[in-house]
């Protein structure tokens, strides 16, 4: 039907059309704007809330809606290697001073070991991730 | 009672002093309702489960559409007659109040080539009351011919409607 078909033959819950990206624009009043106002009334009406699920989904169709990236901090692969890293250095920290400390009885001395090897056993690989990678690629390579 | 029909009656309106006092705001406005956002508007007037779901934007929207065509439909004299408007569409709700704008066409055949016999309605609008001819204001190539936009608030009486009672006759108001 064309929209002069439509206007006539409204009626209250007849199925509404799909927005497009001008349409909203239109609404906010920017469609005549240069592109950095438009996107910027745009972001200002998605932050306040003011927009209703038709003119959002018109957004997302027209690509004006990003997912938000986290550009200002690590990937959480190296950001988690990093966290670990450093428990694991205070712990070979605390392990070693025990180990050497002079007055310390044989029990703590002997736990402190336990727990360094432990620690140089297990999460080496998290400490040292691209030693890791050297090795794996030298392991491929020995097969 | 002889009111007018088709192109006289369009004459009539053409003449309508109202049309160049109109501001640019208000010309805006109606030509914001005669295009594919129209369903926004009316949907608020409405007071529809759609309508609840649009956001302050849609609102305000709608709120300056309103006021602009408002505006512009108080400007006009009216054709100083009574005239006779096609509509097309389901029947009115039952308690005959039209809440939205209501469009229509001073031509019994665009209105027949748009809908079902029994979907055609023929309205008496009384004397005094303002219509616009949508063409002289918006361009007319997304236009049914002789298409009219009847003002809110006005009262006319529906006299033909097919799919109504034996009598035809339903007074309508247009909220």
């Amino acid at each position: 039907m064309s929209t002069a078909d439509e206007r006539m033959h409204w009626r209250p819950g007849a199925p509404s059309p799909p927005l497009e990206l001008r349409d909203v624009l239109v609404m906010l009043g920017v469609e005549r704007r240069p592109e950095g106002e438009q996107r910027r009334a745009v972001d200002d009406a998605l932050r306040d809330g003011a927009l209703g699920a038709s003119s959002v989904a018109a957004l997302h169709s027209a690509d004006w809606i990003e997912t938000k990236r986290r550009d200002d901090s690590p990937s959480p692969s190296v950001g988690w290697r990093l966290r670990w890293s450093a428990v694991l250095v205070a712990g070979l920290i605390v392990c070693i001073t025990a180990i050497w400390m002079d007055n310390a009885s044989a029990p703590l001395r002997a736990s402190a070991t336990a727990v360094l090897v432990f620690i140089l056993a297990r999460a080496g690989p998290l400490m040292f991730p691209f030693a890791l990678t050297r090795e794996t690629e030298r392991a491929a390579r020995r097969r | 009672m002889n009111p007018l029909r088709g192109e006289e009656a369009a004459a009539r309106l053409r003449d309508d002093p109202g049309i160049a006092e109109m501001t640019d705001v208000e010309r805006g406005a109606v030509a914001e309702l005669a295009s594919n956002r129209f369903w926004i508007v009316q949907n608020v007037l409405w007071g529809t489960d759609e309508a609840a779901s649009y956001g302050r934007v849609e609102h305000d929207y709608a709120g300056r559409v309103v006021a602009g065509v408002d505006g512009a439909l108080s400007r006009l004299r009216g054709p100083g007659e009574e005239a006779v408007v096609y509509h097309a569409g389901p029947a009115p709700p039952e308690d005959g109040v039209m809440r939205g704008y209501v469009f229509g066409t001073l031509d019994s055949e665009a209105a027949a080539a748009v809908s079902r016999a029994e979907e055609r309605w023929e309205i008496y609008v009384p004397r005094g009351q303002p219509l616009l001819l949508l063409s002289e204001v918006v361009a007319a190539d997304n236009l049914t011919p002789f298409e009219v936009l009847i003002p809110r608030g006005n009262r006319f009486i529906l006299m033909s409607m097919p799919s109504l009672d034996s009598s035809g006759r339903l007074r309508l108001e247009a909220a």
